[in-house]
């Protein structure tokens, strides 16, 4: 009797054809994942640039108010500074005046972000120079409240004291 | 007696497996399509924000409302609504290109009197083609040069 041999060949396609689907979707997935986090970051990135010169718009608009009480005060203005500034509110912004004489606020840039300016006025009562304009963090860090899983080395888990 | 079909099974498996695998391969170039789609729209808005930043920070740099003038002296000029309105075409890394570029960055700048100094008021928009990428308003105050100490 003549038995029939079966094609060696029969499933090799098959199997390469799942290889090459399952990659192709591999691929596919990561690449899509991929863009997506960068369209995430992309657009956290414009708020966090809206966010920041909206805020130094805010701050253009109370250093005018400043330049113009100044101006209204006069050489005068220079000994009323705490009088003049201190905890009063322009564009909803709080001024205050610190033992440097130096007027200073803060304007929120989001939620994490705080553009702080100082001005020292003119010794003549005219004008101000700028003395502090930068971004910075509007809440300390509170991670040293919180408590880490962290490892502890192979000592700590038998009980024994850390060297 | 046992008739064959004439369809080897080789055969029959390739007709199934190119079938699956087209299949396979539409669904997979509309994946590839979408990723790609999404990455450069997020190249396009993070080179529209870069154009608009450097535009807004020579509007901060300015010291006077004359200086505007000189700090976007290679800008095409013109007026809109009150306001001087410069444009300038930029190719896809940024650099400046000629007219039809990837980018067009329109600073419309009014300097208004805001006593004692002058306030300056920008809005930057960068355009791919005609569609609006991104959009900046900024303000910059100027104080009277005599006032200042």
């Amino acid at each position: 009797m003549k038995i029939k041999m079966p094609n060696p060949c029969v499933g090799i396609a098959s199997v390469l054809m799942v290889f090459l689907v399952l990659c192709l979707t591999l691929f596919g997935l990561l690449s899509l994942s991929s863009a997506r986090s960068d369209w995430g970051l992309t657009r956290k990135n414009r708020e966090s640039v809206l966010n920041c010169y909206a805020a130094d718009a805010r701050a253009q608009q109370v250093l005018r108010q400043i330049d113009g009480k100044l101006r209204q005060a006069g050489p005068a203005g220079n000994a009323r500074l705490p009088e003049l500034f201190d905890g009063r509110t322009v564009e909803n912004v709080k001024l205050s005046v610190g033992s440097s004489r130096e007027i200073s606020f803060t304007v929120p840039a989001g939620r994490f972000q705080q553009l702080e300016v100082s001005v020292r006025p003119g010794s003549s009562g005219r004008g101000y120079r700028v003395t502090r304009y930068r971004f910075a963090a509007s809440a300390a860090w509170d991670g040293d409240d919180r408590r880490l899983n962290v490892w502890q080395g192979e000592s700590s888990r038998e009980g024994r004291a850390q060297p | 007696m046992k008739r064959h079909s004439g369809i080897s099974p080789f055969f029959l498996e390739m007709v199934f497996v190119l079938l699956f695998l087209s299949l396979s391969c539409a669904v997979l170039l509309r994946l590839f399509s979408a990723a790609r789609t999404t990455a450069e729209r997020s190249a396009k808005l993070n080179a529209a924000m870069v154009l608009a930043q450097s535009a807004a920070e020579k509007v901060q740099s300015a010291q006077t409302p004359a200086e505007v003038a000189l700090l976007f002296r290679s800008d095409r000029h013109g007026r809109k609504g009150g306001s001087d309105l410069y444009t300038a075409f930029c190719d896809a890394d940024g650099n400046p290109a000629a007219r039809g570029a990837a980018f067009r960055v329109e600073k419309a700048v009014r300097a208004s009197p805001a006593a004692p100094g002058t306030m300056l008021e920008a809005k930057i928009t960068v355009f791919s083609g005609d569609e609006t990428l991104f959009a900046l308003s900024t303000k910059k105050y100027c104080p009277d040069r005599e006032s200042s100490p």
